[in-house]
Order: structure tokens, then C-alpha cells, then sequence
């Protein structure tokens, strides 16, 4: 696990995001610019203060930086994966620790809708150099990787779909409180179930939206940050783990094994446990992962992931409010990067009427081959 | 106007001996030379042991049904006539993870544990592919 001294050292300065949905004409390095300024705005610095870039999904760091006029120390890239938004974070905290940047822009910009992103075919590059081996036989996407993964939960566990329906519905009456959400006209459980199949057992409303978007972290040192324009949001802890072997196929353990093992880890960094967590920003590609997250991380045994989703858990009001901007699945597919920013806005008290009363600690979760957990607290420790 | 053509299994030269097997009628899976390791897909080296050497060892063809899903959406459009359809997860009985389809069965009967084995569907005159029927136990 990272060093305990590090728990509350690092914190975010600023966070900024573009408009959400179909923003036509504009390519990943536009949205990146402008989410760029608005987190810069927002810390209440300027584009000389910015000595680390991290991009990701936008192509290329360097076109970017010269976009920017940006000349940082310290500069690197990460693929568009989901599972790099916290992996990304991670890295410009470690690179902030040992003196590589003082102040570090974290930068992804999606044009997904834009673009025409299908996210299947032959396009595909999901996972372990992209589902080319399974595609004579038509196994291609993401989603169908979750779909199968969900198959196999609802046969050992009786899992059912309308389990699932209560997590969709949950997040979508969260994005009904966000005026930036894409989707926010309330859904039901049968709302749910009637959506169409898109790989069976998944319907529509356990996809996440495909559309566009550009977010902005700034990361520096708390002792800096409290010499901004807002109060700092403290990474109280993070870790990272990985099941790349046999990735070629959905894992057996649906992740459970890197996902306890982080668990185990940035609990005992952050100085907190999982009953301490005002509210949880769980990666939601897809509905399934919800519930993988929440047992991998202990919130409840292996198996029961479905019971427990169900009478509102996860809504505002409810014991665990998960995904209070609506999540990729209602707010907008932004791969992790406008979760982390909605737990930063929760810590500031920032969010309206989706605010969680006192939210003094919370946590990010990213299940997949690498997982990542960072948990974000109002105070260092 | 000719259908558009399925995907086609991708050649790198690691791979080829496979498809070269397959193309006969034969399910074979790198078998490491060192420790016995059946391993697929194709690597350089055994992920068991980091051995680079291995032979090409022929498997039952037999396995179970571990998970499935059904297409409803087709994201190939050489696949759209045939939604919806299955693919599915198969433990062969060597260890080793394959995805495939079941044939010769409606996609409601296939299930959790559904014995089956491997048999042919030559796609072209160089390629065969592996897919899987149900069987007795």
C-alpha cells in the first residue's frame, strides 16, 4: 500500500467540467481546454502555475500542451480506459509526493457521442488488446463481458435483473437533482425491465450513456492547497491492484480478489473503514459492477450484492448514497473522471439539492482488471 | 450485393498453429515443455513457469457451460441476420477458458453446466472455427 505519511498530504485544488451530451464539432483536446480553465478558475490559479500534465483520452500530451502553452516538468498520457481515471489520479499524487510537480492538471476530454463510439466491432479494444479473438463468433463490447459476468452472479447467487432496475433507478433519480445530467426524467423498475435487451441478460437501462464531455482535476500538496481559492479536498487514501492473468476471458471471482485486496489497502491508509464513508462514487460502465464493487469492498457478503441494492439503499436519504450526480449511467459517461469530481463537490458541499448532509469522507471504487479505490475527506486525518 | 463477410480469427504467427489444427478438425492448446501448463490464448512463453518452449496437445473438445449471454444488438453487420444469438463461456475439461456458441440448441435451453463438445463449422476453405453442441454426460 502507498506510505501511511502520505494519507491528507495531496489534495484537489480544483475541478472543472465541460457541458455534457452532444457537443457537435468539438474533439477531445476542445473539451479537455475547456475543462481545463474551469478547474483552473475554480483553484483560483493560473496556466503558469501547472508544472505536471496528465492526459487522458485525448490523443496525444504534447499537442495538448501546445494548445495550452503548457511546458510542465512533469508530462504523461493514459489510454481512455475507465479504469485509468483513478489510476491517473494516483500517479499525479505519487508525482506530486516525490517532487516531480508541484501542481498537476489531470485532463480528459471524450467526444464519444461525437464521434460515433459503439463501443463493439471492429473498433473494439476493450481489455487485453481488444476482444479480436472472440469476434468470427460475434463476442465483441464491454457491455457483453458484463452481461456474462452477470449471468454467471445471477446462477450462483440468484441474482435477478430487477435487481439491477433498483441501481439504474437510483442514479437516475440522482441525475433528476443535477442540472448538468444528460438523463434525467425519473425511471422506474419496470421502466427497466421493458427496455429493450441489448446482450441478454443487460437491457438499455444497465448501459451507460455514450456521450460527450471534457473534465479537470488539480491536484498539488495540502499544504498549498490551503493557500487557495477553495478549501482543499484531502486524498485521505488511495491504492491499486490488478487480475491481468487469464484476462482474456470475464474473471471466475468477479474481481473480488484485486478488489479486497485495495480494500484492505486504502482503508488503512485513509485511517477510516467502510462504515465511515458518507457516500459512494462506484464506476458504473455497466449496472453489474455495482454490485461487484459493493461486495468486493465489503459493504456486504459476496453473493448478496443484489439484496442489498434493493428498498433505496443507494439513493440520497438511504444508508450508502451512491453515484449522486446520476453516474455514467444518467449523468454522463466520463470514465471515472466526473465521479471523482462529484466526490470533490460533495466534500465542499457543493452539489444542491443531490448534497449528502456532512459529507466528510468519500469513496471512489473502479472495478475491473485494474482496480482502484481513492477516498476524498474534508479533513487530512 | 454480396452479405458482408463474419469476422475472420486474427493470424498472428503465434496463433496460426491453432488455426492450422482447427482447419483439420482438431482442438489442440499450447502445452508448455516445462512444467505441463495447457495455456490459451497463444503466448511466447507459459505464464506458470516463463518457459518458451511447448507443444501443440490435442484436448477432448469437452467442457461445460460456465456463463452465456445473447446478442440482441448486432455490432457486426454480417451478424444481423442472426439476432439473436448465443455466445457462451466454456471450462474445457483441460482447464482452459474458450468463448464460443452453442449450436444445435435454442438459446433458452442452453444452461449453466450444459455438457457439450466441440465440432467444426468451416467458414472458409482455409478456416474453421470451433463451436460447441450439447451432449449426453
Amino acid at each position: 500500500m502507498p506510505d501511511k505519511q502520505l494519507r491528507g498530504r495531496i489534495a484537489v485544488a480544483g475541478v472543472g467540467n465541460t457541458a455534457f451530451g452532444k457537443l457537435y464539432g468539438n474533439d477531445p483536446y476542445d473539451l479537455g481546454a475547456r475543462a481545463l480553465k474551469e478547474a483552473l478558475a475554480d483553484a483560483g490559479l493560473s496556466r503558469d502555475d501547472i508544472d505536471g500534465l496528465l492526459v487522458s483520452r485525448i490523443p496525444d500530451y504534447q499537442r495538448f500542451g501546445e494548445m495550452m502553452g503548457l511546458n510542465p516538468r512533469f508530462a504523461g498520457i493514459t489510454p481512455g480506459q475507465g479504469r485509468m481515471s483513478g489510476a491517473s489520479i494516483e500517479l499525479a499524487a505519487m508525482a506530486i509526493h516525490c517532487g516531480m510537480a508541484k501542481t498537476v492538471a489531470l485532463v480528459y476530454g471524450n467526444n464519444g457521442r461525437t464521434a460515433g463510439d459503439r463501443y463493439g466491432g471492429e473498433g473494439d479494444r476493450y481489455g487485453s488488446g481488444g476482444a479480436g479473438p472472440w469476434f468470427p463468433y460475434g463476442m465483441t463490447s464491454p457491455g457483453a463481458v458484463h452481461a456474462i459476468m452477470f449471468q454467471r452472479h445471477a446462477h450462483l447467487y440468484g441474482t435477478r435483473s430487477e435487481q439491477l432496475a433498483h441501481i439504474a433507478v437510483a442514479f437516475r433519480r440522482h441525475a433528476g437533482l443535477n442540472p448538468s445530467a444528460v438523463m434525467r426524467d425519473p425511471i422506474t423498475v419496470a421502466d427497466h425491465q421493458a427496455s429493450r435487451y441489448i446482450c441478454e441478460p443487460l437491457h438499455l437501462l444497465d448501459y451507460c450513456l455514450i456521450n460527450d464531455g471534457g473534465v479537470a482535476i488539480v491536484l498539488t500538496s495540502a499544504e498549498r492547497a490551503r493557500d487557495l481559492r477553495k478549501p482543499p479536498v484531502y486524498i485521505r487514501g488511495f491504492a491499486q491492484a490488478t487480475r491481468l492473468s487469464e484476462s482474456y476471458v470475464p474473471p471466475d471471482d468477479f474481481w473480488r480478489a484485486p478488489l479486497e485486496a485495495v480494500a484492505g489497502d486504502v482503508y488503512a491508509m485513509a485511517g477510516a473503514g467502510r462504515d465511515d464513508m458518507d457516500a459512494l462514487m462506484i464506476y458504473d460502465n455497466f449496472s453489474p459492477t455495482v454490485l461487484f464493487s459493493l461486495e468486493g469492498f465489503g459493504f456486504c457478503p459476496v453473493g448478496e450484492g443484489g439484496r442489498f441494492v434493493e428498498g433505496g439503499r443507494l439513493e440520497l436519504g438511504g444508508r450508502l448514497p451512491t453515484n449522486t450526480s446520476g453516474g455514467h449511467l444518467s449523468e454522463s459517461y466520463m470514465q471515472g473522471w466526473a465521479l471523482n469530481v462529484e466526490a470533490v463537490r460533495q466534500i465542499r458541499g457543493e452539489c444542491g439539492a443531490r448534497q449528502v448532509t456532512d459529507a466528510g469522507l468519500v469513496q471512489y471504487i473502479c472495478a475491473a482488471p485494474l482496480v482502484t479505490s481513492i477516498i476524498y475527506g474534508k479533513e487530512p486525518s | 450485393m454480396s452479405a458482408p463477410a463474419k469476422p475472420l480469427p486474427q493470424m498472428t504467427p503465434l496463433e496460426r498453429p491453432y488455426w492450422e489444427y482447427t482447419r483439420r478438425h482438431e482442438l489442440r492448446l499450447q502445452k508448455c515443455g516445462a512444467c505441463g501448463a495447457l495455456r490459451f490464448p497463444a503466448s511466447a512463453v507459459c505464464p506458470e513457469c516463463f518457459s518458451d518452449t511447448a507443444e501443440w496437445a490435442r484436448v477432448s473438445g469437452r467442457g461445460r457451460v460456465l456463463s452465456w449471454v445473447v446478442f440482441h444488438r448486432s455490432y457486426f453487420p454480417a451478424f444481423e441476420a442472426d439476432v439473436p444469438y448465443n455466445v457462451v463461456m466454456i471450462a474445457l475439461d483441460e482447464g482452459p477458458v474458450v468463448i464460443s456458441t452453442i449450436v444445435g440448441i435454442a438459446n433458452e435451453g442452453i444452461r449453466k453446466g450444459l455438457r457439450v463438445e466441440a465440432t467444426f463449422e468451416d467458414v472458409t476453405p482455409e478456416i474453421s472455427i470451433p463451436r460447441f453442441r450439447p451432449v449426453e454426460e
